[in-house]
């Protein structure tokens, strides 16, 4: 184990020599309000989800039908003919149809099967995957027609989930289904440049626009620090704690943790702040109710030490925070900020509510799942919840082909309203990805990942699965000039024959 | 320096057998956190010099390690520039395989370990960064958890520390662009001295109850608790007659947060309403109702929303404080009737035992007193007597049935508050003078029936 120079200068007694202090980079902060729901009286929940299905088709057909239009107007010498509706596909034509994908799933939730099954059966308990073992899944295109069952290998091969626009290339066979044999999705949108937004912006307001800017720092990125209030789930987090705020380690050390400029957390700072109970537990939990007041009922303390915490860090760090699943937000997407109420001695470092537009406060909290600009990079995070429920659909655990896939068809939750939580929104589909981002985060995955992917114009994204802190013990490093990722991992030594050694 | 160290470590580690962090030393000396860190060393080789393994501690390593041994049941990839949907993904169980061969990304990593282990952890490790004591114990201390007291422990005691100055001192990264919002007004040094005169306290509510302002929650219990003696002690007429004539631009009742009092929030609520309508236009003389203003809802706004320094000790006392309330509230409301309200007399009660024991009551009053309250069994009443009128509300118990779980008929008596008028009793009011101004004997008699009554009064809620 070899150690860099000066590694051990804390093993010694007390010199004279000065310690110096660092001061931090400083991080450029642009957010956008795309998922922020209509306030008060204009919010509505009444609304058919219908509309949010056909608002997607509509906003998307024409790129899909322009990307496939130029690949399929010849195929292998036959002409493909375009068609409009999926109800008008003839059999033993080869033609090419744009449609919604709709997965047909037995152990998918039902809300007819919950109804009707709701006064004689527990309810099943939530499955990993919707997937069936013995094939009754049917994979099915729709439009505003109908439905048109899709089948083929190609397809079986695909990550296909519902809610995704494609093109889908085939004939139809005698039974009525439509064989696939080639499917063309949006892909990337288009991608703006760098310090694009903030340039644009100075341009508007008559500034400089070429501004000598500082090399940017790095940005930490955590995601389920699943805060529960439990004495022993803090040792880590004030690791981490210390790590960020650059007092333990030395030197060099020290001064690496210096250039990060900002600390994003991506949803479950808490552990479950509120939970959905089960029929059982709500009954049971119903009986014993206290008249008046029942301090028992509420536990102020995972949101204390989540205050604690953040509060420590603001002095020093600016923080952009994420509700997520667990976090006390709404549980349909997309999730409103956390209250500052929550935070009442970070609060003192965020904005005050009606002001939140304006210029952000070292504490940020935004919506889940949230697009901005730092470091002049367009970010575009989300808790994790789209996919997540995008695996139950597919086969397999690959977390950052899930991310492409979700980015190529351009939604941020395809399965949202059919088995993601969402806002019923009527005239506009926010979760439309419109310009490509330049990071892509996902939060609370099993595991660390990350690759670059490519678009068709040259786009290039960086993708990053987060893992839960209180799970893996891991914080990610972005650099915000290179794109580059590194990872700190923060333990509490068990030696090991505390542990099974299997 | 290294005295001071050395003194309080003796006390702290040996004496007390308490855990002792780098960083709440640097707290507690004032010194930089890697002063901080070379003074542990310090103290740790000076004392195992004197007796071996007298106290032992932990090390906090930071550098690469090896990454099998982080990541013994999570796969980690680092593929770089894949592009292209892959076509198909083979299954896997949703609990990652060992997976090691993709490792190709430098990890670091931040290890704490004992000193037994330190070794071991040592061999983990491909290249070290840094490598610090992070804190002595006592050796029979095993579990590495109770470091956290330690972190509690600085937010506790030091949370009065200002960051924006702070940072030099201790060495933590300075950031210059992070502002903290201040509070519109300045905050008072302290809240009771704030309530003492009124134009400063409303001012200062109504500047800060927007929301904004910052305060820690502690201090929010703390100095409501201080002052509830005060609350008790001080007459109900105090209080009730100022939440009456609130300033018009202070805030809204909704507004408030009664976190702290359960009773206030239930004694404040009702009566509002009712008084502001039974009050006629010839009793609305603005009469020393406004002065003192011990403002009971003016103290809430007050301990909500200033910003209060406390000191160590102070904070210490909230907690405890704390601590008895929860367990108050965990006894259940209904406990809580032998808590004095207040000490002004009831004339309810009292005319009651008046009667009672024979003294020779009137008999109007009686039947006064029958026709207000018919069917409460108990009750237990503030009243004001302000301008002439006399408002407030009283506690009384109804009587509820209720089935239970099992099916049984349960009676419960539970204590409601309903606010009553200056109809209600006034009459009483005015009627007993009319008799006693008469004699001289009477005169006495009233006079020392107010006594006897506060008297009764008590003892009947000690019961």
């Amino acid at each position: 184990m070899p150690s860099i120079d000066g590694a051990d200068v804390l093993l010694s007694g007390p010199t004279d020599t000065p310690f110096p202090t660092a001061t931090r980079h400083a991080s450029s902060y642009n957010p956008l309000h795309t998922f922020h729901l209509p306030k008060g009286e204009q919010k509505h929940y009444q609304q058919q989800f219908a509309d949010l299905y056909f608002l997607r088709l509509a906003q998307l057909k024409e790129v899909v039908e322009e990307v496939a239009g130029e690949d399929w107007d010849m195929v292998g010498g036959e002409k493909a003919r375009r068609v409009d509706r999926v109800l008008d596909v003839r059999q033993g034509e080869l033609c090419w149809v744009v449609g919604t994908v709709y997965m047909e799933m037995p152990l998918k939730p039902n809300i007819l099967d919950d109804i009707s099954k709701e006064h004689w059966i527990a309810a099943p308990p939530p499955r990993e995957k919707y997937l069936s073992p013995n094939g009754g899944d049917q994979k099915m295109l729709e439009d505003d027609s109908g439905r048109l069952r899709i089948i083929g290998e190609f397809i079986d091969s695909r990550v296909l989930a519902t809610g995704a626009i494609i093109a889908a290339l085939g004939t139809e066979n005698k039974d009525g289904a439509f064989e696939v044999i080639d499917i063309k999705v949006a892909d990337l949108p288009r991608q703006p440049e760098r310090w694009e937004r903030d340039e644009a912006e100075l341009a508007e307001t008559g500034k400089k626009v070429k501004q000598n800017r500082q090399p940017a720092g790095k940005i930490a990125i955590l995601s389920g620090l699943s805060i529960s209030g439990e004495l022993a789930d803090d040792l880590s987090l004030d690791l981490l704690t210390e790590y960020l705020l650059g007092e333990s380690m030395s030197g060099v050390a020290q001064e690496s943790a210096a250039q990060i400029s900002r600390l994003l957390i991506a949803g479950n700072s808490l552990a479950n702040a509120s939970p959905i109970l089960s029929r059982d537990d709500f009954a049971a939990k119903k009986s014993n109710k206290k008249y008046g007041y029942d301090s028992s009922a509420y536990n102020a303390a995972p949101t204390e030490h989540l205050d604690n915490f953040l509060s420590v860090l603001l002095p020093s760090l600016p923080i952009t925070l994420l509700p997520g699943e667990t976090d006390p937000s709404n549980v349909a997407l997309p999730q409103p900020p956390l209250h500052p109420a929550l935070f009442p001695q970070s609060r003192a470092y965020a904005n005050p509510p009606v002001e939140s537009k304006e210029k952000p406060g070292a504490l940020d909290s935004v919506t889940n799942p949230w697009e901005g600009d730092i470091d002049g990079w367009r970010f575009l995070v989300n808790g994790g919840q789209p996919i997540n429920d995008v695996y139950k659909y597919v086969e397999g655990d690959d977390r950052l082909e899930m991310m492409e896939c979700l980015l190529r068809w351009r939604s941020n939750a395809p399965t949202a309203p059919d088995t993601l939580w969402c806002y019923p929104f009527q005239d506009d589909d926010p979760f439309l990805v419109k310009d490509c981002p330049h990071v892509y985060i996902v939060g609370n995955q099993p595991r660390f990942e990350t690759t670059v992917i490519e678009g068709p114009l040259g786009q290039r994204v960086r993708l990053i699965a987060v893992p839960s802190f209180r799970d893996t013990g891991t914080m990610v490093l972005l650099d915000a000039e290179t794109l580059a990722v590194d990872v700190v991992n923060f333990e509490v030594f068990k030696p090991s024959k505390d542990v099974d050694m299997s | 320096m290294a005295d001071k160290a050395r003194e309080y470590l003796a006390i702290n580690v040996l004496n007390e057998n308490g855990t002792v962090s780098y960083r709440i030393l640097s707290r507690a000396l004032k010194v930089h956190v890697n002063l901080a860190k070379q003074l542990l060393f310090d103290f740790y080789h000076e004392q195992n010099a004197k007796s071996s393994n007298s106290i032992s501690a932990t090390y906090l390593i930071t550098g690469t390690r090896h990454q099998r041994d982080i990541f013994q049941s999570n796969r980690i990839i680092g593929h770089e520039g894949e592009s292209g949907i892959p076509q198909s993904s083979p299954f896997q169980s949703s609990i990652a395989g060992q997976d090691t061969a993709e490792d190709i990304m430098p990890i670091t990593s931040v290890v704490l370990a004992r000193e037994d282990d330190l070794d071991e952890v040592k061999a983990q490790f491909e290249e070290i960064v840094s490598i610090h004591i992070y804190s002595l114990q006592p050796k029979h201390v095993q579990d590495l958890q109770t470091l956290t007291d330690c972190t509690r422990r600085i937010h506790v005691e030091y949370m009065n520390e200002d960051p924006s100055k702070s940072w030099k001192q201790y060495g933590t990264i300075h950031n210059p662009n992070i502002n903290r919002r201040t509070p519109r007004m300045a905050p008072p040094s302290s809240s009771i001295s704030a309530l003492q005169s009124l134009p400063k306290s409303t001012a200062k509510s109504t500047t800060n109850s927007k929301f904004w302002s910052i305060e820690p929650l502690k201090p929010t219990l703390k100095s409501s608790a201080s002052q509830e003696g005060a609350l008790k002690t001080s007459t109900m007429s105090g209080e009730e007659s100022k939440t009456e004539p609130r300033p018009k631009n202070a805030p809204l009742p909704s507004l408030k947060r009664n976190r702290s009092d359960i009773f206030q929030s239930f004694a404040k609520a009702k009566p509002k309403g009712t008084k502001k309508l039974n009050r006629s236009p010839t009793e609305a003389t603005p009469t020393p109702e406004d002065e003192p203003m011990k403002d009971a809802s003016e103290e809430e706004q007050e301990e909500d929303f200033a910003l209060v320094r406390k000191s160590a000790a102070e904070e210490e006392a909230s907690r405890k404080v704390k601590a008895e309330r929860e367990e108050h509230l965990r006894h259940g409301m209904w406990n809580d009737e032998d808590e004095p309200m207040s000490d002004i007399a009831d004339p309810q009660n009292n005319t009651e035992i008046g009667s009672q024991e024979g003294v020779g009551e009137e008999s109007d009053t009686g039947a006064i007193d029958k026709t207000t309250s018919p069917q409460q069994t108990e009750k237990t009443e503030t009243a004001t007597v302000s301008g002439g009128r006399r408002r407030g509300r009283r506690r009384v118990m109804k009587k509820k049935k209720v089935q239970d779980e099992e099916g049984y008929l349960v009676t419960r008596e539970e204590a409601v508050w309903e606010s009553f008028s200056e109809e209600d009793v006034q009459p009483k009011k005015v009627m007993l003078p009319a008799p006693t101004t008469g004699t001289g004997k009477r005169e006495v008699r009233k006079v020392g029936q107010g006594n006897i009554m506060s008297f009764f009064g008590k003892k009947n809620r000690q019961t």
